[in-house]
């Protein structure tokens, strides 16, 4: 998360001649800002910000406060300060009297913050600290740091929150620290996504089934033609993006298309002459993906190293992490992000591994089956040993694990692209020639306004691949559960309740509210299993990884392994 | 809260005074259904039963913080004459009567007696034959309208608390019970029974199934008799020590680990001493319910909860000398 910038202290209620108001602004921890009397009723300061932001974090360095309380105002309105942190207790009455530990550190995330003014954009904030324990001490602050969203930069458009979907960040003006490795993992997407158009062409004759997991910029040929050849789902996607978004990309892409086939066919010739190195080895893969034209897992072993750039180690890599928590967790994220990864708070289409920390957490089960679920050993590893490791070797599932492993080590340095989605091999440009096209592309850009036509061609394509996968869902949800009534126990987390309900109904079956006796089956824990009993002998106790089972395999899976 | 707040001590010297400006209040509560009437007229007699020294005149009373020209100048005519003629009135007013007794069985309030009133039931006699105007509550109210009435001695309630004891115990060791009320006040006697309970794993995430295992525990034992409502967090009931002894009513309720103490002290009163207890709390800037103690911001928002392990911590934080449950009564 960015820091916002303070630009300068507006007003303070008092300072002390040593320990004066703009302390709070120095990153020093040794510098403080104190009140001028001991036993003042409220100690306040008003910061004025660079900008006007969305404050979605904010950490406190206390100095001997008992409470701090956080107000925003915007300075263009005579509007009152609204409250944007409730006062928060940073000392208990009897620190306070003892005066200990009187530079308590609090970190306040999103959640923590006053709705809706988390959301809004603030430019002024005001800093309300009291004492009322101790009238015989100065207090103040030591620090304050206000965070904004990393993942949403300041100025973004409007769209950036609509649903799930991955908008691709605008170029940032501004630097911040996340939106650096973002920007780059950005630019060397696209030209990769160029290159994959020619696969593409030279392969659109063959109408196969897109890969699933390929995020890629021009795929236009075949899902041009799908959108053509179906229109009923196209139809129903209208229903989440309104016509303007989506019919101006479709003559924008092909434009775009066009002219990124010129070139590339260009540079083609040019880089077929200069290298070849890749070549043979693509080729090789050309060979093993004809045998298994949908799916394949392995690559055949080559005697030869593969290698690439290191911040592109993980490319093609979207993860998702789960079960760990911060500090470690941003650590994870810098690091992947360095090696090329892209990074997405929640599980959707587009997302290939999973880092989790323990089995069974909400994200494991759902992702379970559908991606690569590994343990965060393996991106520190691989930052570490600066290779691609095998993912199979880190897998956290047991089942995985008895697989034979799936890929290559990949080492740094430039070699050919290998790409883990193993999907999308069909094409045979080597990683050189992308290179090449990259380079060439981004010069271009950079004198053209395609730019920005650019980026609307990849959200546009992101979203259709999402969602032809949603339609076959929905369009195979069977109903497997059907009439039959479930109880779901109050003893699971909020949010496992929530997506046991989820699945119960999607499936078409029924939640009871109260363990009845209508019920059929109570999905509940061990302990609580003989308690559900008195209500009804009947029903049966789950627990709750046979309705993920159900809903992996996408049947009626054998109650008896489950039973409690 | 029992249906009947306890009269004033027969041993004050002023006793004679709260008891009629405690009757006067009964009727603003249950005819007129004047709420803020009611109050001062309990308030009145609150700071009239914690005097030391018998008053002798309106103007005397009217010093006294919560009497003004109005009362003072009922203690003159009570002085003068020994009797109340608005009092009087009241008393003569069949109406009032009935509605006054009607709102003593558990269930009925205020509003519902004068409508039942208004239909004409005016006994409780005529009230058992015309059930199908009742809920249940009040059906059970009515059938154990003696019972409940009967003053709970103070020992029958100690039994009553050995024996969920022992029930929780075999359900969950964990779990904590608090008999908050008079009894914990030290009284000798009770209009209720209420019960708080918690378990240091009920933290905010609600298990909905706890209340109803310990409820299904103590109706399994015999204890519990009869449920007038059960939610989550909240039942209300009649229990019975054993065969043959009266039924009481029995509260309990379900607090979450952390608003435990705020709930204790809430819910052992008094509720005088509730009310004075909140009244510091924001002077000194914190707001108190039986939920949290919070304070309050520079614009009025009330902060985080403050946390909080015993109820002295919450005197504590609000600078309040502590008072002992039996000093909470006034």
């Amino acid at each position: 998360m960015p820091k916002i910038k303070v630009d300068h202290i507006v007003s303070f209620s008092s300072e002390d001649p040593v320990h004066v108001a703009n302390n709070v602004l120095s990153g020093d921890p040794a510098k403080k800002w104190k009140c001028k009397e001991a036993g003042e009723r409220s100690a306040t300061v008003v910061l004025q910000l660079e900008k006007a932001s969305v404050i979605s974090g904010i950490d406190i360095g206390n100095e001997n406060s008992a409470y701090i309380e956080v107000l925003v105002t915007r300075s263009g309105t005579s509007d009152d300060f609204k409250v944007l942190l409730v006062m928060s207790s940073f000392m208990t009455p009897l620190e306070a009297r003892q005066s200990t530990n009187i530079n308590k550190v609090r970190m306040f995330v999103q959640d923590q913050l006053s709705k809706p003014e988390c959301e809004q954009k603030w430019d002024r904030v005001k800093i309300v600290c009291t004492q009322p324990f101790n009238r015989h001490v100065q207090y103040g602050l030591s620090f304050i740091t206000l965070h904004t969203s990393g993942d949403k930069p300041n100025g973004a458009p409007v769209q950036t929150t609509i649903g799930k979907f991955a908008v691709r960040p605008e170029s940032p003006d501004s630097l911040s620290a996340g939106s650096l490795f973002a920007r780059r993992a950005e630019l060397k997407k696209e030209p990769l996504s160029a290159a994959a158009a020619i696969r593409e062409a030279s392969t659109s004759a063959s109408p196969v089934a897109k890969p699933k997991l390929k995020i890629n910029n021009n795929s236009h040929n075949s899902d041009s033609d799908s959108e053509t050849k179906k229109p009923q789902p196209r139809n129903r996607n209208e229903l989440l993006y309104s016509k303007d978004e989506e019919e101006p990309n479709e003559k924008i892409d092909k434009i775009i298309e066009k002219k990124q086939n010129e070139v590339k066919e260009k540079k083609n010739k040019e880089v077929k002459s200069q290298k070849k190195t890749g070549e043979s080895s693509k080729r090789k893969n050309d060979g093993g993906e004809s045998s298994s034209p949908k799916k394949k897992n392995k690559v055949v072993e080559k005697p030869k190293e593969k290698r690439k750039p290191f911040t592109d180690l993980l490319r093609g890599v979207t993860l998702v992490i789960s079960g760990i928590q911060n500090p470690d967790r941003a650590n994870l994220r810098t690091l992947a992000l360095e090696m090329g990864a892209k990074y997405k708070s929640d599980w959707d289409n587009t997302c290939t591994h999973l880092i989790c920390a323990f089995t069974n957490t909400p994200k494991f089960n759902q992702v379970k089956g559908k991606g690569k679920i590994v343990k965060k050993t393996w991106i520190e590893e691989c930052h570490s040993q600066r290779k691609r490791l095998p993912w199979r070797r880190f897998c956290l599932d047991k089942s995985d694990s008895k697989k034979a492993e799936s890929e290559d080590e990949i080492w740094e340095e430039i070699a050919e692209e290998k790409k883990d989605d193993s999907t999308d091999e069909e094409g045979y440009d080597d990683t050189k020639m992308q290179k090449r096209i990259e380079e060439i592309q981004a010069k271009q850009k950079d004198k053209e306004k395609t730019k920005k036509l650019d980026t609307f061609s990849q959200d546009t394509d992101e979203e259709t691949i999402a969602i032809s996968d949603d339609d076959e869902i929905s369009k195979k949800l069977p109903d497997f559960l059907d009439f039959k009534t479930f109880f779901i126990d109050e003893v699971f987390d909020e949010d496992i309740t929530k997506m046991l309900e989820r699945y119960v109904i999607a499936y078409k079956g029924v939640v009871a509210e109260n363990p009845s006796t209508d019920v059929d089956f109570f999905i509940t824990s061990e302990d609580n299993a003989a308690n559900l009993k008195n209500y009804n002998s009947n029903a049966v106790c789950l627990r709750p990884d046979w309705l993920w089972d159900c809903h992996n395999s996408q049947k009626l899976v054998s109650t008896a392994e489950y039973v409690l | 809260m029992g249906k009947r707040k306890a009269p004033a001590d027969e041993d004050t010297p002023n006793h004679d005074f709260c008891e009629f400006l405690l009757e006067l209040a009964e009727y603003e509560k249950n005819v007129s259904r004047n709420i803020h009437k009611y109050n001062a007229y309990r308030k009145a007699a609150s700071v009239l039963s914690a005097l030391p020294t018998r008053i002798t005149s309106g103007s005397q009373a009217k010093k006294l913080n919560g009497i003004g020209e109005k009362i003072a100048k009922k203690i003159d005519e009570f002085l003068a004459t020994g009797k109340l003629q608005k009092l009087e009135n009241i008393q003569n007013d069949s109406k009032n009567a009935a509605i006054n007794l009607l709102t003593r069985v558990s269930g009925i309030g205020p509003a519902k007696a004068q409508s039942l009133v208004n239909e004409g039931i005016t006994t409780l006699e005529q009230l058992d034959k015309h059930k199908d105007k009742l809920n249940h509550h009040q059906i059970i109210g009515l059938k154990y309208f003696d019972d409940f009435e009967k003053k709970i001695p103070r020992q029958e309630i100690t039994e009553i608390e050995t024996v969920i004891q022992k029930h929780l115990r075999q359900l969950d060791p964990d779990i904590q019970i608090t008999i908050c009320g008079s009894y914990r006040r030290g009284k000798d006697e009770s209009g209720d029974i209420d019960a708080l309970i918690t378990h240091p794993s009920y933290l905010r995430k609600k298990n909905k199934n706890t209340l109803k295992n310990v409820v299904g525990a103590l109706q399994k034992c015999g204890l519990i008799t009869e449920t007038l409502s059960l939610g989550d967090t909240k039942f209300m009931g009649a229990c019975k020590l054993e065969e043959g002894s009266v039924t009481r009513r029995l509260d309990i309720r379900l607090t979450p680990y952390d608003q435990f103490f705020c709930a204790v002290l809430y819910f052992t009163g008094s509720d005088m001493f509730n009310k004075e207890m909140r009244a510091h709390a924001l002077e000194a800037g914190f707001t108190l319910n039986e939920y949290s103690l919070r304070p309050v911001g520079s614009t009025g928002v009330p902060g985080e909860p403050v946390e909080i392990h015993s109820e002295r911590d919450i005197f504590d934080f609000i600078g309040y000398p502590f008072k002992t449950p039996e000093e909470r009564s006034r």
